[in-house]
């Protein structure tokens, strides 16, 4: 351990020495450390208040619902919001909550039939959840056919927004790696997501939570990138499941060895493990570990950072299980 | 506590004399309060939403008469309420006469309220639709608005802030200035402005004539004043417009509000009365489920109410004592009332007295003589002298009842599609408890049961709405007499006691009720056969109808009688046939001619078992011997089942029977006692529990299910065990007179197949003892299969053995 970190100290040195000066930093608001929460019961238990307090975040980006086609035979939307978080909550305190909305790719086509209502939704959530809010952040894994499609949502949603809440609401984005190949949309600024580099259902992908191999494909393109960005880094881990075939089955928790029996389980390299057939018609299943060291991560920061500057950091998500995993000095580099 | 032995006895009394039960109108509804009734009909749950149908119809006909009826109702309705219309209104026939007759007023007024309405659109949509999410929990929409609605979104106020007291003022055509009120109030109270919404009405509402609009308005006021905590003024504006609101008007303390600032209120005759009504349904609520709920403490529930009980009193007696008031008596016999429901019949005597003789309004003085009716009738202490006291006021309350309008007499419960038709209200109510607690316990204690037939015959004429269709019927007008759907409602005898009364328990009546020996009454049925006096004359002792009879035909003595039988049910060809069929199920079928032949022709062939009785319904046949030419089959001189088939009917089926009886008894010949006893056994067997029972029962409808059981499940089996028992008996004596194997052995299959039918029917919800059941086809099958020769008759009686 202790040699790791004091590997990266000596690599972050290295890397800020040579880094670009973030050129839209002063625009950026709120720029202090942020973390995601991402599940569909929001309620802060006292390790998520410590860790907060801890590392000085006072901005949580709350999932709020999915926007995605609606399933409902009878109904009159094309789309529909879906796992709308619960607020257990009563009071924030000091925490600033910024909501975030996921958009499926599929109903960002649609996005005509939802903007207004979305607003309207927004501005009831906040209400009933006593949420004061200055910003709102959408999700989107927009590609080549569905940018006009988000760009214009986007246009549309920032008077809707004003309209119901009386006032301005600051739009941020999400931007996924392959996104910044493509002009940014017009929003306040952008979160970087260095995750969900890979392509997990692939079996020979090594790790597609974070590789550093792939945000180096694409960090070149942070030079000519003209929005103001901050960088939203993975803390999480999951398992990826494969049939005998090594086709992809699911995602799971990254929990294998508490979801598997270890007579069962037997480790192959890597992170790649065997499940042995438990009943008659199950077969060989594998399954890939993926979990994030602090060194890659801070690898990859240091790889962006080198060419965009220094940007605030986000981390996507709060989960104390999974923080656990990190030391406060991995975690507080994560955050320098 | 000293109420319950109170409720107790008069309910115990109820329970002996469930045969002259009253109907199932009272099986449900808690909410119809029976004490106290001033004038007003009380506000039910659907309240709100009846204000809104009647604003509506009222609004359509005011703008319809506006453009002076040029535009059809239709166009008034489409334009004033299709949402479609919003963007095109142009182009309907009712705006378009606005416009090229140049009304700015009018036309400026819809362009507000159009754009009002897109708002309210607007939330409805959102409501509904996928993305809503309850900002405030029950906010949903779900078809109507009503007085507790939330105020629309802040979005949509922004689209009618224009609709302010300025367009009030500005507004020269006082019609649409009363509108303009309604819709700032409306506006104002949907912004949670409740302060410009009171000031509003202040201001304006003076000018506003009674009317729907006018309650509408108020019902917006009075919401308003209850956010803003001013609850005596909002119980006022409520009642003024006859909604109940609980909190408001069960309430000592604001009732007491009231008083102080104005002690001769307009509101106190609708809020006494629901007062009084709210304690009898809280009393009784709580009586009804203690025994039930016993974990929760005698206390825990009736003091509560007794302290509300006690609060009003004391207040009644300081407004009494003040003596500034001018309706004491409405005070007085709200304590009458109060005095009734915690059980002391006579202190609420003692202060009905008091409240007659007291100044009152003439809603008050109507319900007093109403009290004074039920609780008079409720004394056990009262002599034969009581008819004379009861005439004046029983003739007083049916003639109120008699020029009601039938459709403005609502029925409370929920099963308008199944009762039978009737009225039910308020006056209906208190004949009811008059006859059905009073009257009718009170003959039965005199042991005069025709007397209690005459009132229950009085009682069931006056509230059915059928007369006319009873008339139509006799007159030959429907084929086959009126529908039988929907239109009758008879519980079985089981089921009677609970449904006798909605405030009857069976814990309530201490013993067991009185056993009913059910007859035709175990199955439902129309007209004629569908009154609860029905039930009991069907049920009576043969010997009591006919004296009931006897005192029809008097014309009665006193001018009570004469009162009674005006009002009762006069055709004579109903009873004598029923009296005919009392006296077949008795097997006397010499007397039962005799009233037969009292009956015309079309009176019969207007009952409901006409049908019925043809020759495919032949209660001499066999209808379990599968090869049809071994039916029928008698050593007779004659052929019953010919004869009967001939001339099918009631009158017939006697002449047969008798003849019948005179072969047993008188034939030479031990073949032909026998057979006729066969076939005898055969006729009791088929008209009561076979195919042709209609010769001993009357139609039930259709409501019910299929004919197969006769009856309701549960329903008392007396009679069809009385007949199965003589069917034993008759072919008993066949069987030992015979020597014809043939007729044993049909006698047996009878016996067997009686045993069967008895089996099948007297089981509930379809279980069949099947070991009974196959020891006696087995037994009957040994019979067959050892003792009889193998001729090809006795081949087909061994397979009719085999296939059933």
């Amino acid at each position: 351990m202790k040699k790791s970190i004091a590997f990266c100290a000596i690599l972050l040195v290295c890397m800020v020495g040579c880094q670009q000066k973030n050129p839209y930093n002063d625009k950026l608001k709120y720029s202090g450390n942020a973390v995601y929460y991402w599940q569909t019961w929001f309620s802060l238990d006292e390790q998520d208040q410590e860790f907060l307090d801890k590392n000085s975040i006072h901005t949580i980006y709350l999932r709020f619902f999915d926007v995605d086609i609606n399933q409902e035979e009878f109904s009159n939307d094309k789309c529909a919001p879906v796992a709308t978080v619960s607020i257990a909550n009563e009071s924030f305190g000091n925490l600033r909550i910024v909501p975030v909305v996921f958009i499926t790719p599929t109903a960002i086509k649609e996005y005509e039939s939802f903007t207004d209502n979305l607003a309207h939704r927004l501005y009831a959530m906040c209400k009933k959840n006593s949420i004061s809010i200055d910003e709102v952040q959408f999700d989107c894994d927009w590609t080549e056919s569905t940018k006009a499609a988000y760009f214009q949502f986007i246009k549309d949603i920032r008077p809707a927004l004003k309209e119901y809440f009386k006032k301005e609401i600051a739009i941020s984005s999400t931007i996924r790696l392959h996104q910044l190949t493509q002009e940014p949309p017009a929003v306040d600024y952008g979160v970087l997501m260095c995750y969900n580099t890979g392509n997990f259902k692939d079996f020979k992908t090594d790790n597609s939570i974070l590789d550093v191999k792939d945000v180096e494909k694409y960090a070149k393109h942070l030079k000519k990138y003209a929005l103001p960005l901050k960088l939203a880094l993975p803390d999480f881990s999951w398992d990826v499941e494969f049939d005998g075939n090594h086709q992809f089955v699911r995602l799971n928790r990254g929990d294998y060895d508490e979801r598997y029996d270890s007579t069962h389980l037997k480790h192959l390299e890597g992170n790649m493990y065997a499940v042995s057939p438990v009943g008659e018609e199950e077969t060989t299943k594998y399954i890939r570990h993926e979990v994030v060291s602090a060194e890659t991560i801070l690898k990859s920061k240091a790889l962006v950072e080198k060419y965009y500057g220094n940007m605030p950091v986000v981390l996507y998500h709060l989960d104390h299980k999974q923080l656990s995993k990190y030391s406060d000095d991995e975690i507080k580099a994560f955050f320098d | 506590m000293k109420s319950r032995p109170f409720l107790i006895s008069f309910f115990c009394l109820l329970g002996y004399f469930t045969a002259f039960a009253c109907g199932e109108g009272e099986m449900v509804a808690p909410d119809c309060h029976w004490i106290f009734y001033t004038g007003y009909q009380s506000a039910d749950e659907n309240w709100q939403y009846n204000l809104n149908r009647a604003f509506r119809e009222e609004n359509i006909t005011f703008w319809h008469h506006y453009v002076h009826q040029k535009v059809s109702k239709e166009e008034v309705e489409a334009a004033l309420y299709d949402v479609m219309l919003l963007n095109s209104h142009t182009q309907n026939a009712f705006f378009r006469y606005l416009i090229d007759h140049n009304d700015k007023e009018a036309l400026q007024y819809w362009m507000l309220l159009k754009t009002s309405d897109s708002a309210y659109i607007k939330k409805m949509q959102w409501q509904q639709s996928a993305w809503f999410y309850d900002e405030k929990d029950g906010e949903r929409y779900w078809g109507w608005w009503n007085e507790d609605e939330q105020p629309v979104h802040d979005l949509s106020i922004s689209l009618v802030e224009t609709l302010d007291e300025s367009v009030i003022d500005k507004c020269k055509n006082a019609q649409i200035r009363h509108r303009y009120i309604l819709q700032v109030i409306r506006k104002y109270f949907y912004c949670r402005d409740y302060q410009s919404c009171i000031n509003v009405w202040e201001k304006y509402g003076k000018t506003v004539p009674k009317s729907v609009l006018r309650s509408q308005c108020l019902n917006y006021y009075g919401g308003a004043l209850r956010r803003v905590d001013r609850d005596a003024e909002a119980a006022v504006a409520y009642a003024t417009i006859g909604y109940f609101n609980q909190k408001l008007h069960y309430d000592v303390k604001v009732l007491q509000d009231i008083y102080m600032k104005d002690p001769n209120s307009e509101a106190f005759e609708f809020m006494i009365q629901e007062f009084v009504n709210t304690y009898f349904d809280h009393v009784y609520a709580q009586r009804k489920s203690i025994p039930y709920y016993n974990y929760y403490s005698f206390s825990e529930y009736i003091l509560p109410e007794t302290a509300k009980s006690l609060a009003f009193n004391k207040l009644s007696d300081k407004v009494l004592k003040v003596g500034i008031t001018k309706n004491p008596a409405l005070w007085l016999s709200a304590q009458s009332a109060l005095a009734f429901i915690d059980g002391d019949l006579n202190a609420a005597l003692s202060l009905l007295g008091q409240a007659e003789k007291a100044k009152g309004s003439k809603a008050v003085k109507d319900n007093i003589r109403m009290m004074k009716l039920m609780f008079n009738a409720l004394r056990t202490d009262i002599d034969d002298k009581y008819e004379k006291v009861l005439y004046p006021d029983l003739k007083w309350l049916v003639n109120i009842i008699n020029t009601e309008n039938p459709n403005e007499c609502f029925c409370y419960n929920d099963f308008d599609s199944f009762c039978k038709p009737s009225k039910t209200n308020h006056h209906v109510k208190v004949l009811r408890r008059t006859i059905i607690l009073g009257v009718i316990p009170h003959f039965q204690r005199l042991n005069m049961p025709y007397k209690c037939m005459a009132y229950q015959n009085l009682y069931d004429e006056v509230v059915s709405n059928y007369k006319e269709e009873r008339a139509m019927a006799r007159k030959g007008e429907f084929h086959r007499g009126p529908s039988l759907f929907g239109s009758t409602y008879i519980h079985p005898p089981i089921y009677r006691k609970a449904a006798f009364d909605s405030y009857l328990e069976p814990h309530d009546l201490g013993e067991p009720c009185t056993k009913i020996v059910a007859d035709s009454t175990l199955w439902f049925l129309n007209m004629d056969y569908s009154t609860d006096f029905f039930t009991c004359i069907d049920t009576a002792d043969l010997r009591d109808l006919l004296r009931y009879v006897q005192f029809l035909k008097s014309g009665g003595k006193t001018a009570m009688e004469k009162f009674v039988i005006q009002n009762n049910y006069r055709d004579l060809n109903f009873y004598n046939e029923l009296i005919a069929t009392k006296y077949m199920r008795m097997e006397k079928y010499d007397s039962a001619l005799v009233y037969l032949k009292r009956v015309s022709p079309k009176f019969l062939s207007t009952q409901n078992i006409d049908m019925e009785i043809d020759s495919e319904h032949n209660p001499f046949t066999e209808g379990w011997i599968t090869r049809k030419e071994q039916q029928a089959k008698f050593r007779l001189p004659f052929n019953p089942a010919k004869a009967y088939a001939d001339n099918p009917s009631k009158e017939t089926f006697c002449k047969i029977m008798l003849r019948l009886q005179k072969l047993m008894k008188s034939s030479e010949s031990e073949e032909v006692r026998a057979n006729a006893a066969y076939a005898y056994g055969l006729g009791l067997f088929r008209s009561s529990i076979g195919h042709a029972w209609a010769l001993n029962y009357y139609e039930y409808g259709y409501n019910w299910g299929a004919h197969e059981g006769h009856g309701a499940p549960g329903a008392d089996r007396d009679l069809e065990a009385q007949v199965n028992a003589r069917v034993d008996e008759v072919l008993d004596i066949a069987l030992k007179e015979t020597r014809d194997n043939i007729l044993s052995l049909k006698c047996k299959i009878l016996h067997s197949q009686k045993r069967k039918s008895y089996l099948v029917t007297i089981k509930e919800d379809d279980y069949w003892d099947y070991e009974i059941f196959n020891k006696s086809v087995r037994e009957t099958f040994c019979d067959l299969a050892c003792d009889y020769d193998r001729s090809e008759e006795s081949r087909d009686w061994r397979w009719s053995a085999w296939y059933y």
